[in-house]
């Protein structure tokens, strides 16, 4: 049994085809964009940080007249750098590579002392500090109109070039810081430059990453008043956090994904359907075609070519038209197969016939008659076959007993059979000697015998004035002879089969067949017939079997036989025409005994007599009844013995049916001085007795009476 | 031997098998507790065998037994042998036989 398949459609498979034809377009989209957006928004930023960072510079040109600015940005600087510089914290937390911050409200309203450290003369003047520092810081907030970016001021470590002292933020002022801080970067804070050079003239944007910060910065520089060259006098940075970029693009990419998703569905979902129009729906109209063929051939109705009508222009189409060739094909196929089957049919019902004919044309399997009884069998292998068997009176003392096997089977085995059947017979009613009879038989079947066809054939003649047999065995199985004390092969001459060769001649032989002898004739069916071991049936079986037979009827015989041969074969079909004959050479002689003064046995003796004598004429056995129930039923009423022996003995030969009856009874001749008895009219006082022996003198033929050694003779003749 | 007997307007009787010693004695009772009312007995001998001077003397019975009462006694379908029995024996002198 095959597991049963999951079924999976094709609107199904194209669905999910699309799914994920969807899924890799937009994703290979979404990358695309989403690198292209990234790209965007960091230019954007690097953009507005730009602006800033020109605004600012230009706040702090030298020559322009913000002068003001960069006194403020100087003071500023030589402020926090003095702090920086001398404040003992600040060293330490240099060493220790941290960034402090130290607020400077705090530090002037502490008044701390390190104002004074080493000689170098620090203003303690906070208000100048502060409106200098706030007019540096307003360069700042204002800068951040162009990009709300971080900004710095800051100034390079004089101690380490890769370090800045930012000296200014734009966050002071919110809540965030008040003051300024010290950022010394630590050693994993080196800058990195990047490729976001952007030059504005003379000065040049620089950028770098720093950390987890994207960072700009342009040199802020300044004319010096002794030297008159323009001079570095600070930077400005514009910082922001690289994530920043990817948390300003996550609402867009998420909206994109969405409709993205929602476009891709809608398409895929058109798609199914137009695949279900385009395909699926006529791949369905084909398949439903398919199934009603189907069904109208399993139901045995007409078959009719169904056209699905499927005019998609593709291989569909192309499935469809072959799909109706097809059924062109079984439409003529169809046909074909029920005219062959009604043709087989009819000859079906005609070899059924020809069968019957074939057996119709052999004579009744039992017959008897005064000379012989005859029990026969045949049973072919196929409808039609070739063995038959034959018997017929050729006169009154002679009967033809024929058993034969046409080579082959089927219907020209039974034809042949048929033409020699008539041949041999037509032929010995002719009146010839059997030799010749065989040989004239012999001549005509060969005589245009272009098939080779040929037949084995026991043909005998049995006369039963000379109590003896006749035969010509053409190559057949010998037959048997059976008689009272021995069973006996007819094993002479075999000759040559009828049919093969002309001009041959043929041997004629005789054997005695006595009265009570019967003759047992077969075809090659019998004693070839193998078991499964692959052995005949053979002659010895044959011989067992009518050895064990011994006694029995002539039924008993053909019965016994075909026990034994089914017995040998297990009931298997026999692959031959099995066919068999026994004739008996009627023994007309019953003797009977009783030994009981039973009126009965008159009823046993009449039936028993019927039995034995069941072919003679019906006027004769009524006529022996009538005698028996009349001369019996007087030894039963008149004899007085008890130890009566009633013996009666029938005998037909020559026509005559002879009754004997012995009697063990006193010496009395029922035929002597017997007036006979003949009524002429009725009166009341008639004696309705003695009308018996009166009735077996006229039946008879011949009456006569002995007694002798004190038994009584009666003899009966009809 | 087998016994029909029909009621009608006449006593119909048919036989089959044989009218002998044995059977007789079966057909004299059968008859003999027959109420027989018609007023004339048909015995119908298409199917017999034979009968014996045992049956014979069985049917001269009946009709001696009808008789007194003034009915009719006829044998009909005689056998060539049951022929023979009436004829060598005057039975078809004294029954009628048809």
């Amino acid at each position: 049994m095959k597991k049963k398949r999951f079924y999976f459609p094709i609107l199904l498979k194209v669905l999910l085809l699309g799914i994920i034809t969807a899924l890799i377009t937009s994703t290979t989209a979404i990358i695309v964009n989403y690198n292209y957006s990234i790209k965007k928004a960091t230019d954007d930023l690097n953009e507005s940080a730009n602006e800033a960072l020109i605004y600012a510079n230009n706040q702090l040109d030298a020559t322009s007249d913000t002068y003001v600015n960069v006194n403020s940005f100087i003071y500023v600087r030589d402020y926090v750098m003095n702090i920086y510089n001398n404040a003992p914290e600040v060293h330490n937390a240099r060493q220790k590579d941290y960034s402090t911050f130290i607020e400077y409200e705090t530090v002037f309203k502490n008044n701390l002392p390190y104002f004074y450290a080493d000689g170098i003369f620090m203003t303690r003047d906070y208000p100048t500090f502060k409106q200098n520092y706030n007019a540096i810081n307003q360069i700042l907030l204002n800068a951040s109109f162009y990009s709300d970016q971080v900004s710095f001021f800051a100034v390079k470590d004089p101690n380490d070039s890769n370090r800045f002292v930012f000296i200014c933020d734009s966050r002071i002022g919110t809540s965030k810081t008040k003051g300024v801080y010290y950022h010394c970067p630590a050693s994993n804070y080196q800058l990195k430059e990047t490729d976001a050079t952007y030059d504005i003239g003379q000065d040049f944007i620089k950028g770098f990453t720093l950390g987890k910060y994207n960072t700009r910065y342009i040199e802020i520089k300044a004319q010096n008043d002794e030297t008159q060259e323009f001079e570095v006098i600070g930077y400005m940075f514009v910082e922001y956090e690289t994530s920043r970029v990817y948390e300003q693009y996550r609402p867009v990419l998420i909206n994109e994904l969405l409709i993205m998703l929602f476009t891709s569905l809608a398409i895929i979902l058109l798609y199914a359907l137009l695949s279900y129009l385009v395909f699926v729906k006529n791949i369905n109209r084909l398949n439903k075609a398919a199934i009603s063929a189907t069904d109208r051939l399993g139901n045995d109705e007409k078959f009719e070519v169904v056209d699905p009508n499927i005019k998609s222009r593709d291989e569909i189409m192309m499935l469809s038209s072959s799909f109706v060739a097809m059924e062109n094909q079984i439409v003529n196929y169809v046909d074909i197969i029920r005219n062959s089957m009604r043709e087989k049919e009819r000859m079906n019902a005609e070899l059924e016939i020809a069968s019957k004919i074939q057996l119709e044309a052999l004579p009744k399997s039992s017959f008897d008659d005064k000379h012989i009884s005859v029990r026969s069998f045949i049973k072919p292998a196929k409808e039609v076959g070739g063995d038959f068997y034959d018997y017929f009176y050729l006169n009154d003392n002679e009967l033809a007993i024929i058993m034969s096997d046409v080579s082959g089977k089927g219907i020209p085995a039974s034809l042949f059979m048929m033409k020699s059947k008539e041949l041999i017979k037509s032929k010995l009613l002719g009146g010839s000697s059997l030799a010749e009879v065989v040989k004239e038989v012999n001549e005509v079947l060969t005589t245009n015998n272009d098939e080779c066809l040929f037949v084995t054939s026991f043909i005998g003649v049995i006369n039963f004035k000379k109590e003896e047999i006749k035969y010509v065995n053409a190559g057949h199985e010998k037959p048997y002879i059976i008689s009272k004390d021995e069973i006996i092969k007819l094993d002479g001459e075999s000759n040559y089969v009828l049919g093969a060769v002309p001009d041959v001649s043929f041997i004629e032989e005789k054997h005695s067949f006595h009265k009570g002898d019967a003759i047992f004739m077969f075809t090659d069916g019998l004693n070839e017939s193998i078991d499964d071991k692959r052995e005949e049936f053979s002659y010895s079986r044959i011989e067992e079997t009518l050895k064990a037979s011994s006694g029995s009827s002539l039924d008993g015989y053909i019965s016994n036989m075909n026990n034994a041969l089914s017995q040998f074969t297990s009931g298997q079909e026999p692959f031959d025409d099995v066919t068999m004959m026994i004739a008996r050479f009627n023994n007309a002689s019953l003797k009977l005994v009783y030994k009981e003064k039973n009126p009965q046995i008159i009823v046993d003796m009449v039936d028993k007599f019927n039995e034995k004598f069941s072919y003679l004429d019906d006027e004769i056995k009524p006529k022996a009844g009538v005698i028996l129930d009349e001369l019996i039923n007087n030894y039963i009423s008149y004899e007085e013995r008890d130890d009566l022996v009633i013996e009666v003995t029938f005998t037909y030969s020559k026509d005559v049916l002879t009754i004997s009856i012995v009697v063990n009874g006193h010496d009395y001749d029922p035929f002597k001085d017997n007036t006979e008895k003949y009524l002429e009219e009725y009166s009341e006082d008639i004696v309705a007795g003695g009308f018996g022996i009166s009735i077996v003198k006229d039946l008879a033929k011949t009456t006569s009476y002995e007694y002798k050694n004190g038994h009584s003779y009666v003899v009966i003749t009809l | 031997m087998e016994i029909n007997i029909k009621h009608g307007e006449q006593l119909v009787v048919y036989l089959s098998g044989r009218l002998d010693t044995v059977t007789s004695v079966d057909f004299t009772n059968r008859m003999n507790a027959e109420k027989i009312d018609e007023k004339l007995v048909i015995i119908d001998m298409s199917d017999l065998e034979y009968i014996s001077s045992a049956g014979l003397r069985a049917l001269l019975a009946v009709k001696k037994s009808l008789a007194p009462q003034g009915k009719e006694l006829e044998v009909h379908n005689l056998s060539p042998i049951c022929q023979e029995v009436f004829k060598v024996t005057g039975f078809k002198n004294i029954l009628t036989v048809k």
